[in-house]
């Protein structure tokens, strides 16, 4: 019985998901695509919830949600032609891409299927006062050049962005 | 790895549901006993709403001089039913040049992330839907869902107002998330926990204990700092840029009318209610009772009474700030843009950040 | 840097003043006045809608001619016995006329008083009622007196 319930539940985020990034993928209104991606990332969230990593979901939704998925909506609707609803996916060559996509498709499933993963039960990192130690202990190399790389991208566009004198 | 995961839940659901029917599943009755507190959410949440909006209204009279609407019922009770009947029976009329589905959707994922907050919410001792370890987090997260609300409805209503409107409601509650980010890290740090439940244990023993009087002055600050920084994400005056009526007709919500109008209206009220009830567990004390004790508490230790006075408590503290954010709209003219803009980057960003630094400081001496 | 911090402190105060301001106002006399309930005494010199005491009226048409808008219409027959109307001063008049029709078409009146300011008897005169909205225009028409002959 709690199987079913939690197959059930599962495989609504994954329909959730997936259903989502079909439309990103091919819907001719890039509007739409943007607004689909938010249904893509709670389901990502989700799922994350589903393998036990909460601050991980938390953190998807706070990024993803908070920051890119708007960013991208900003970006959208200060393109150009902002009043063109039709701004549409330039489906240019399907015969080249499609072929293309499905190779890409079937290594990436072969990959999946052959590799051995370890499965080694709920994840259990314990808390964020765990993660905030390995951030700033073992990975605090790793954790500062990502710091120091925001901070570049950071001033870069501020240098592009201010009035040249 | 599922059995595992199951377990998890099981031994999750059997600590956090109150009472179960012998033989169904717990899980199965989890998913019903979401729902019955969700109910319980929106009915109260719509409740406080109604409330609000007729006392906001009634305020408004008296802040400037006025009587404000006392026709319908004792003193004008009944105006904000009036008005939900109203608002229910209205046409809902979609412009010919709206992106109709986003037009539709968007009154859902505003209230949607409104509502959310209100899982994580202590609404006293050990009453609250959930009580999440990352719960602060979480409402971070979670109420980022009503700026793309936003920027649907902006975009949805196919109208230049409403799209300037969105995008300024964009841009500011954007802006204005990273000062209470960074206030909400620091109350982290002092509290070393994200758990509101245990936010609001650590302020219990009266007045002096409470957050805002922690590390004087500098957690006043935070609280003025969040305090200002919140009323820009629930785009109330002086901060309601988003739909200045003077410039943009309505902002976002121009074209929307009838029941999801009210939705947007539901969902600005709650909004209040959450950032004052956010305040209020951060620094106020949550439910905690200003004198070292329980007054109902004499008759018994963690007896029913003492989670009912609690939960006044607790509201009586939101209800204040929530009259302290329509005092102040009915004091201040409206920012501009830009002065929106010089507040949150130029005052309260780098104030914020000073606070962190030297309640850091203090907290090693 | 100080100025900084001292406008900080001065846009804080300046709220905190803006602020005592409203709750003043808030805990003030309310100037509201309840419309249909509670009404504004009006000034006795107050012009409002024209009303009429036909049994003093003695039809001497002076309201008639010099109202600027010819508003006003009276029409009448010879009376066989003449009434007897006191006037302003006290003095007795005779109305020597039957007063048919005696209408004022309020739509066109300018509210300039010329009617009542004249009239010998004070039978025209301007009343304090101010509410003379209505549905239609026939009920513009105030009829004081309307035989059918
Ligand atoms: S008030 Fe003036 S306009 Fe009106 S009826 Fe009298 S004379 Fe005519
Ligand atoms: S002026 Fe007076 S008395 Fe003469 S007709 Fe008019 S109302 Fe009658």
């Amino acid at each position: 019985m709690s199987e079913i319930i939690y197959n059930t539940i599962f495989y609504i985020f994954v329909a959730l998901v997936i259903g989502s990034a079909v439309i990103v993928a091919f819907s001719r209104n890039i509007v739409h695509s943007a607004f689909a991606l938010l249904v893509t990332f709670f389901g990502v969230a989700g799922i994350y919830v589903f393998l036990g990593a909460d601050f991980l979901a938390i953190a998807q939704v706070v990024i993803y949600v908070g920051g890119i998925l708007v960013l991208i909506l900003f970006a959208v609707m200060l393109t150009s032609k902002i009043t063109d609803v039709k701004l549409s996916n330039p489906q240019t060559s399907p015969y080249i891409a499609g072929p293309l996509v499905f190779l890409i498709f079937v290594g990436l499933v072969w990959l999946i299927m052959t590799t051995p993963w370890q499965v080694k039960g709920t994840l259990d990192i314990g808390g964020i006062s765990a993660i905030g130690e390995a951030l700033l202990g073992r990975y605090l190399l790793a954790f500062e050049v990502s710091a120091v790389l925001l901070l570049g991208a950071l001033l870069g566009a501020t240098y592009l962005a201010r009035k040249s004198q | 790895m599922l059995k595992e995961y199951i377990e998890a839940i099981k031994t999750f659901s059997e600590q956090n549901i109150p009472f179960t029917i012998k033989g169904a599943p717990v899980e199965l009755w989890y998913i019903v006993w979401i729902f019955i507190f969700g109910g319980v959410v929106l009915g109260g949440a719509m409740l406080f709403a109604g409330l609000a909006s007729f006392a906001e209204r009634r305020f408004a009279g008296f802040f400037q001089c006025r009587l404000g609407p006392n026709r319908v019922g004792p003193e004008g009770f009944f105006q904000f039913i009036a008005d939900g009947i109203k608002l229910v029976l209205k046409e809902d009329l979609i412009p010919a040049a709206a992106d109709k589905m986003l037009f539709r959707a968007a009154p859902y994922v505003v209230f949607i992330g409104t509502l959310g907050v209100f899982a994580a919410l202590p609404f006293s001792k050990s009453l609250g839907i959930t009580n999440l370890n990352l719960g602060l987090l979480y409402i971070f997260a979670i109420s980022s869902l009503v700026i793309v609300g936003i920027i649907m409805a902006g975009w949805g209503s196919g109208n230049k107002w409403s799209l300037l409107g969105g995008m300024r409601s964009a841009a500011q509650i954007i802006s204005y998330e990273i000062p209470i980010g960074v206030v909400f890290l620091t109350m982290i740090m002092i509290t070393s926990t994200m758990n509101m439940q245990e936010i609001v244990n650590q302020q219990g023993g009266g007045l002096v204990n409470w957050l805002v009087f922690r590390y004087p002055p500098f957690t006043l600050f935070a609280f003025l700092i969040y305090f200002i920084a919140a009323m820009a994400e629930v785009n109330r005056t002086p901060f309601d840029l988003p739909e200045a009526e003077s410039e943009l007709v309505g902002g976002f919500h121009t074209e929307y009318s009838g029941m999801r109008f009210a939705f947007f209206f539901m969902a600005e009220y709650a909004n209040m209610f959450v950032v004052s009830a956010i305040a209020t567990v951060l620094f106020l004390g949550g439910w905690q009772s200003p004198l070292p004790f329980f007054i109902l508490n004499i008759f018994g230790d963690y007896s029913i009474l003492a989670i009912i006075e609690g939960f006044g408590w607790f509201i009586t503290k939101v209800l204040f700030l929530v009259f302290l954010m329509m005092w102040l709209r009915w004091t201040l003219p409206r920012y501009r843009v830009d002065q929106l803009m010089a507040v949150c980057w130029k005052v309260l960003l780098p104030l914020s950040f000073a606070n962190l630094l030297l309640i850091g400081i203090w907290m090693i001496l | 840097m100080v100025r900084y911090f001292s406008a900080i402190v001065i846009g804080l105060l300046s709220v905190l003043k803006g602020m005592a301001v409203t709750v003043k106002y808030f805990f003030s006399k309310k100037v509201t006045m309840e419309y249909p309930d509670q009404r504004w005494k009006m000034p006795d010199r107050f012009r409002g809608k024209v009303g009429c005491d036909t049994n003093k009226c003695i039809s001497c048409l002076y309201c008639v001619n010099i109202c600027p808008v010819s508003c006003i219409t009276l029409e009448n027959v010879k009376a066989e016995i003449p009434a007897v109307v006191t006037n302003l001063e006290g003095k007795e008049m005779k109305r020597l006329k039957n007063i048919t029709k005696f209408e004022v078409d309020i739509s066109r009146c300018i509210f300039c008083g010329l009617c009542t300011e004249g009239c010998p008897t004070g039978a025209i005169y301007m009343s304090h009622d101010y509410e003379i909205s209505c549905y239609t225009r026939k009920d513009m028409v105030y009829q004081w007196v309307k035989t059918k002959l």
